[in-house]
């Protein structure tokens, strides 16, 4: 490990420690100072790296394949990106030669032979399947911080579009790269998952999702791969960067289910991909993960209950940012839900909005009352009024008039309208029982002053 | 003393409604009370009206026709060429004062005097259409000061928020003025004889709290429509009390009832036609306004700039992978 990476120039961290009254940003700015950006996963004896420029491929008359073979073996060669300044001209030959190989592949019929395939993968696994090293800065918020970006990525670029190309080129034959893409090669593939170069990891997810369309045999290995992966996620390190790009390749995958859906593939909805709602980094996979939940929801309907039991049951007490982004879900899921199934959870689920609406935290507020602009959503309130209005009403009757927000009181004041409107009567007899309840309060506490009056009268007497 | 004036007759109308129903006052009964006092209509004898309550509604009887608004013209205005108030115009603007009615949840003699005001008004002065919301606000405004504590008036800068009538306070508070200064030559407002004063006046027949409540409910709604209430407001008031009193009888004392509305009938000199004519309109009408689709030109949705990013990323962009089939 270098010394940049290993410890700060100015000592930070053993200061940091030290001294409690730093600041978060000064801290912040200290680390970005020091820090660098790029970090080389790549630790390895000194090879011989020097490379020789090979003809290019397009000039070869005979012998094409045999060239692109050794070029295939020139690029099994990895270089060091930690030193900018060494083996500079062999680093272009190399990226020069990867970037022939990507036009060649994808220009060529014919250059994927059964015995390129052995070539081919071993190259991309030389270049691509390294340790990762840890991270620089734990408290990686995607919002403030640079992500930490790999040094070796002119080079492993065009690896990953090279193996992409093989992959979707017409002439790939899943039967004969079978041997060679297995399950080992796709656990190495998913621990790069991990990789905090967001570059590499979208890359990744192309790959991923090419293999899992073309090898049918390694589906519920990778499956059962990605289900452990979540699964420790969550209950273990809750740390992990590709949980995004993991789900959206689930996304796909999901949304080409069979029906009746698998026993299995429910177990999954429930066991892993509700547990992922807790996780602390949700904001960075909330919307692939609502996408999930909701392709299951349209494929079998009768799991809405189980889904919004689920959510309801991890709802956020504490952050803010999480119960906004329920919300967000939880109307995507209204939006999808049959009349017959809102019917069966609309009570938990509205008093539950119910408490979201009187979030004193204004954005949580206003994300709950904007429901009501929904118009599928409004339509399934008005069909059940009679059961969701007398759940809402105390609330929204308190908020317009408590709350500091004056936006959330001209929205509450929207959805009033539109409840008295769907059903005056009903309206009508929730205010005056509201009206009843508060002048019973009132007179209760009008009592207890008078009696404690008489008790302070009789002390000083 | 104006204020002990107005302290004074709340205490009599709260005193004329407890009478032979003490605990079934407005404030004084929770609803789970209310609903056990519902079960048992029908079954109750209904009080009829005590001395007290028949000499009210005679004083009401004699002030009803200087109170009472002739708003037949709205219906011979057309607003898109003569820039006036119409019906359909006041008809909206108390509907939405009746909103702002409920969601300050004051007395109900507040929303009925403030529609006596607008209406006197609107007959005495042409309103253009843009000033009458702001007219149904300030004349709402004006109710409650007379008929509310000082610490339940609504303030002039919520109440223009709330009502989108336009305008700032000052407006409404101008036009409060304004109003006052053109009715100032009539009689005083707090004496007007509203439909709710007759109703309040037959509380006591009700059987519970509840009944009553709703009874109020539905005189209420109609008021929206200029075309019912352009009937006697005694005539209004019976026609809902008959309605709900014999929907709450039991065959036991139905025959009690009946007398009992047929002595009013004779008190008010009304015709049992004249009464369904009203019956019927007043259920054409609420039947209308009680369940209608919310106009959505008033529903006006504004958010922080936050929630709208938030709303602008659906997850159904989230994955942009073609689908892969299971089988």
């Amino acid at each position: 490990m270098s010394a940049a990476a290993a410890g700060k120039v100015d000592g930070g961290p053993a200061k940091d420690k030290t001294d409690p009254f730093r600041n978060k940003n000064e801290l912040k700015a200290s680390k970005k100072a020091a820090k660098r950006s790029r970090g080389s996963s790549h630790y390895r004896p000194k090879a011989p790296t020097e490379l020789t420029q090979l003809p290019p491929l397009k000039d070869a008359a005979t012998d094409q394949q045999e060239l692109f073979v050794k070029k295939l073996q020139q690029c099994c060669v990895v270089f060091d990106f930690s030193d900018p300044v060494s083996d500079v001209k062999s680093k272009e030959i190399k990226r020069t030669c990867l970037n022939e190989l990507v036009e060649y592949v994808t220009v060529t019929r014919g250059v994927l032979q059964d015995a390129t395939y052995p070539e081919i993968i071993r190259m991309i696994a030389c270049n691509i399947f390294r340790t990762l090293p840890p991270s620089d800065n734990p408290d990686f918020d995607p919002e403030e911080d640079d992500p930490t970006l790999e040094a070796s990525w002119p080079h492993l670029q065009f690896v990953y579009e090279f193996f992409l190309r093989v992959l979707e080129s017409p002439d790939f034959q899943p039967s004969v790269a079978k041997k060679y893409i297995d399950q080992r090669f796709v656990l190495q593939l998913l621990e790069l998952f991990d990789s905090e170069d967001p570059r590499e990891r979208d890359f990744l997810k192309t790959v991923l999702h090419r293999i899992y369309g073309k090898f049918l045999g390694l589906r519920a290995f990778i499956r059962k791969q990605i289900n452990n992966i979540f699964l420790r996620f969550i209950y273990q390190t809750e740390q992990f960067n590709g949980v995004g790009e993991l789900l959206e390749i689930l996304g796909s995958i999901i949304n080409g289910f069979a029906l009746p859906l698998k026993a299995e593939h429910k177990q999954f909805l429930v066991k892993v991909l509700l547990p992922l709602h807790k996780a602390k980094s949700l904001g960075m996979f909330h919307a692939q993960l609502a996408y999930c939940v909701v392709q299951f929801l349209e494929k079998d309907a009768t799991l809405t209950e189980q889904v919004v039991r689920g959510l309801l049951k991890f709802w956020p007490r504490t952050v803010s940012s999480k119960e906004v982004m329920y919300l967000g879900e939880m109307e995507e899921i209204m939006d999808v839900m049959e009349p017959g199934q809102f019917e069966k959870i609309m009570v938990p689920l509205f008093k539950q909005i119910a408490k979201s609406v009187s979030s004193s935290h204004f954005q949580v507020a206003e994300r709950a009352l904007f429901f009501w602009n929904n118009e599928y959503v409004t339509q399934l309130i008005d069909e059940n009024n009679a059961v969701i209005m007398p759940i809402l009403f105390p609330s929204f009757y308190r908020i317009s008039r408590e709350h500091w927000n004056q936006t959330i009181v001209a929205l509450v004041y929207n959805v009033l309208k539109s409840f008295m409107e769907m059903n005056s009567k009903l309206f009508d007899e929730l205010t005056n029982a509201y009206k009843a309840e508060r002048q019973k309060e009132r007179k209760r506490e009008k009592d207890r002053e008078d009696l404690l009056k008489k008790f302070e009268h009789l002390h000083i007497k | 003393m104006v204020h002990n004036d107005r302290r004074a007759r709340r205490k009599r109308s709260k005193k004329s409604a407890a009478q032979g129903a003490a605990a079934n006052s407005w404030a004084a009964k929770s609803s789970k009370e209310a609903r056990r006092g519902d079960e048992a209509c029908g079954l109750a004898e209904p009080m009829s009206l005590t001395d007290e309550s028949i000499a009210r509604l005679i004083e009401l009887l004699a002030r009803e026709p200087d109170y009472h608004p002739k708003t037949d013209f709205l219906f011979r205005i057309n607003s898109a060429s003569e820039d006036k108030v119409d019906a359909r115009l006041r008809d909206e603007a108390i509907y939405n004062l009746r909103f702002l009615h409920k969601f300050y949840n004051l007395s109900p003699e507040c929303f009925a005097h403030a529609v006596n005001i607008a209406d006197r008004f609107v007959v005495k002065v042409k309103v253009k259409p843009k000033y009458m919301a702001c007219l149904a606000t300030a004349a709402y405004l004006i109710a409650a000061k007379m008929i509310e504590d000082q610490s339940d008036w609504p303030v002039p800068e919520k109440l223009v928020c709330m009502a989108r009538c336009g305008g700032s306070a000052n407006d409404l508070e101008r036009m409060e003025v304004i109003i006052r200064n053109k009715l100032r030559d009539q009689r005083c407002l707090e004496e007007a004889a509203t439909p709710l004063h007759f109703l309040l006046e037959l509380q006591s027949l009700f059987p519970s709290v509840q009944a009553f409540q709703r009874a109020v409910g539905e005189l209420e709604t109609s008021l929206c429509s200029v075309a019912v209430y352009e009937h006697r407001p005694c005539v209004l008031a019976l026609a809902i009390a008959r309605k709900h009193l014999l929907a709450a009888a039991g065959p036991a004392n139905r025959n009690a009832v009946d007398e009992v509305l047929s002595q009013l009938c004779d008190l008010f000199q009304l015709s049992s036609d004249s009464l369904s004519e009203v019956d019927a309109a007043i259920s054409g009408i609420v039947s209308r306004l009680q369940t209608r689709t919310p106009a959505p030109r008033l529903l006006v949705w504004a958010v922080s700039r936050r929630t709208l990013v938030s709303l602008m990323r659906p997850s159904a962009q989230a994955s942009l992978l073609d689908p892969i089939r299971e089988d």
